[in-house]
């Protein structure tokens, strides 16, 4: 067998740092890929030529081009794509122009805005909370966690969250305390603890993990944590739009969503767009409009992107969206049927659908092999998920169609046996 | 098995050794409790904010080290997980270690560890260590007194030829700084379960141990092979940044 190059074993967490003075991690880094590059194995960052569709054409950084079967993109519902949807959009740029060029409390508030704000309540069905306008889910996390919660409080994180929450947590310099993955018994032995001193609790979790597709257990946590005098974030950002009996997420779906103080939503993913909202009492949301930094002080939701997703919130809570949510779940089972009993696919119950091939060293090279081989799938190794556990991640879509989810598991099925991942194998974690 | 690395770069090689069994677990803690443990000029590695890494590593020595006939040694040694220095013509470190503390029961090994690699050796004659049958577990104690349990909480490690190479830094007689190389059947996973105990020892340096949050991660080398370790050191950090500016 050829030998492996040696940087087929590095991984990201071993770039993170250096000492020394001259920034020696980023040329380190830099000579990693270009490694990577020289040997032709490099498959990240291709550039796209067209949006998010289920095939797409890109390029190859040495310029080859691909037409790829796309399951790398969370744009669940295809809103990303949707004729109506683009145009909303494109109507918006000619009325208000390319960006809202101001702080949303100073003169980036538009109609479109307050229209969108509306429509999250009623989709949620929460009539009387506050919504907060975020350019991005990530700083709905950092932005309302640091508003929130100050050195002396608590927050209390699943393990597998985010890292927009870790870091809201690392912003507000509370007290971080985390749990084992949706252990509710754990993190009752925490809240146990802290809850007799503590002024102000969060407990932090999600609806649906990204790393495995699993869902938070919502029904046990969230109580839980109320019964402490804890306040219960609930991260829905690849949930939102896409499960419970009206498309609200997890939260709906195990009856929750009611006890939930701050339901965190993105709309990268179901609505095919950019940007997130907090939903909350309305003096909160009020409150975190003013004083989460990062929405303060940097410029309110772009007005092109905000009609757009308002448009897709509506068509995902009329027939369309509900006819896209079955067709998601059933192309979601369609895959993991497919793939279950060759390769590991985890604890996923959901579209997100891990592949685990298990050792770090394979990343680079099937990553590079699926994409030869025309399949988009994104790789995820260590520090992101356990070492020893890498996978493909692969996103559903419900626009995805019977062949391409065949497709999929084919060249899935094929990568596992050329590279010796299939769960016959011994040690496949 | 590479016999002849006898350096990396500019870096001799100082030590090396040959063991049969080996484990290394590595911990979450609170890095309010290991502060005091890393020195002014490094930093703690945190895998979440919060949240540092010490690592219990303990190995079983083949006989016949310091002369023919010598018998087989033990040794155990607390670390906390620190920056690496990437500026260092090496191939980039896996992780980077400082020794807070490092027993044996081998009077030669500490004299010779201490001596060369400026590691807190002390000697503890009682150091005792039972590894569980797969090589993934062990349990240390002090004669007959419990130091820690390290359990394997994965049911049956594929072992793997592999080589690694990682830092370290020792603080016995200034800041210093050195490479190890490692060659060996090995696995390592981060599987949840009963990862063992920890129990109260002089070997912990007053670090608290109910601020232990966890196991973070178990590396084990494949009992009853050879496991290649060798060591490069490369003198005081404070001479090495001098030498990069040039002084
Ligand atoms: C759980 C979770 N929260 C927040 C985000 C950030 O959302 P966005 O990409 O919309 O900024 C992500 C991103 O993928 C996520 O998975």
């Amino acid at each position: 067998m050829k030998p492996r190059p040696e940087y087929y074993d590095y991984t990201y967490d071993m770039f993170i740092a250096s000492i020394d003075g001259e920034q020696s991690e980023a040329s380190r880094f830099s000579d990693w890929i270009d490694a990577a590059e020289r040997d032709g194995v490099y498959a990240f960052e291709a550039p796209r030529l067209e949006g998010q569709k289920t095939m797409v054409h890109a390029r190859r950084n040495d310029g080859t081009p691909l037409h790829l079967l796309n399951f790398s993109s969370y744009n669940y519902l295809g809103y990303g794509m949707h004729r109506e949807v683009i145009d909303a959009a494109k109507a918006a740029l000619d009325q208000y122009g390319l960006g809202a060029c101001s702080s949303p409390v100073q003169a980036g508030t538009n109609e479109l805005h307050k229209a969108l704000e509306q429509q999250l309540i009623e989709f949620v069905g929460l009539p009387g909370r506050g919504v907060s306008l975020f350019s991005s889910g990530y700083a709905v996390n950092t932005g309302t966690i640091s508003a929130l919660m100050k050195r002396r409080h608590h927050i209390v994180i699943d393990k597998s969250a985010h890292m927009s929450i870790l870091e809201g947590a690392q912003l507000a310099r509370s007290k971080v305390h985390y749990f084992e993955h949706n252990d509710a018994d754990h993190l009752k032995k925490i809240l146990e603890e802290i809850a007799p001193t503590a002024s102000r609790i969060l407990v932090c979790t999600e609806g649906v993990f990204s790393a495995d597709g699993d869902y938070g257990a919502l029904d046990k946590i969230v109580p839980l944590a109320k019964s402490y005098g804890a306040q219960v974030l609930v991260d829905e950002a690849h949930s939102f739009g896409l499960c419970g009996k009206q498309g609200r997420g997890v939260a709906e779906e195990l009856g929750v969503l009611d006890q939930v103080d701050y339901l965190v939503v993105t709309f990268s993913k179901a609505l095919g767009g950019i940007g997130g909202a907090v939903i909350t009492r309305h003096e909160i949301a009020r409150y975190i409009n003013w004083y989460a930094r990062c929405r303060m002080f940097s410029c309110a939701l772009d007005p092109a992107v905000t009609a757009g997703v308002t448009k897709a919130l509506e068509l995902a809570g009329g027939s369309d969206g509900a006819a896209r949510r079955t067709r998601l779940q059933h192309n979601a089972a369609v895959l993991r049927g497919a793939l279950e009993g060759h390769v590991n696919t985890g604890r996923s119950r959901s579209w997100i659908v891990p592949v685990i091939y298990g050792p770090e060293n394979l990343s680079i090279p099937l990553a590079d092999w699926l994409q030869r081989h025309g399949l988009d799938g994104s790789v995820m190794s260590f520090p992101a998920v356990p070492v020893n556990e890498a996978r493909i991640r692969l996103f559903v879509t419900s626009e995805h169609d019977e062949t391409q989810l065949q497709q999929c598991a084919d060249i899935v099925r094929g990568a596992a046996v050329e590279l010796e991942f299939t769960i016959t194998k011994k040690g496949t974690p | 098995m590479t016999t002849a690395l006898d350096h990396v770069g500019k870096a001799k090689l100082t030590l090396s050794w040959r063991v049969r069994k080996q484990v290394m677990f590595l911990y979450e803690i609170d890095s309010d409790a290991i502060a005091a443990h890393v020195p002014p000029s490094l930093e703690a590695m945190e895998v979440r904010p919060g949240v540092s890494l010490i690592a219990i590593e303990c190995l079983h020595y083949y006989s016949d080290h310091f002369r023919e006939g010598y018998r087989e040694f033990l040794e155990m040694v607390l670390t906390v997980a620190v920056q690496p220095d990437l500026s260092i013509d090496m191939p980039v470190p896996r992780f980077c270690m400082h020794a807070i503390s490092v027993i044996s029961d081998s009077p030669e090994f500490v004299e010779q560890e201490g001596h060369l690699l400026y590691t807190p050796t002390e000697l503890v004659p009682g150091l005792r260590m039972e590894f569980s049958e797969d090589g993934g577990g062990v349990d240390i104690y002090d004669g007959t007194t419990p130091m820690v349990m390290c359990r394997n909480t994965h049911p049956n490690p594929p072992y793997d030829h592999k080589v690694l190479w990682g830092q370290y830094y020792t603080n016995t007689n200034g800041l210093q700084q050195g490479i190890w190389r490692w060659e060996g059947q090995m696995f390592e996973h981060m599987k949840a379960g009963d990862w063992g105990s920890f129990h109260p020892h002089p070997v912990f340096k007053g670090i608290d141990l109910s601020r232990i949050r966890g196991c973070y991660r178990q590396m084990m080398a494949k009992p009853e092979t050879v496991t290649d370790v060798r060591f490069y050191h490369l003198g005081l950090v404070s001479d090495r940044a001098g030498s990069r500016r040039g002084e």
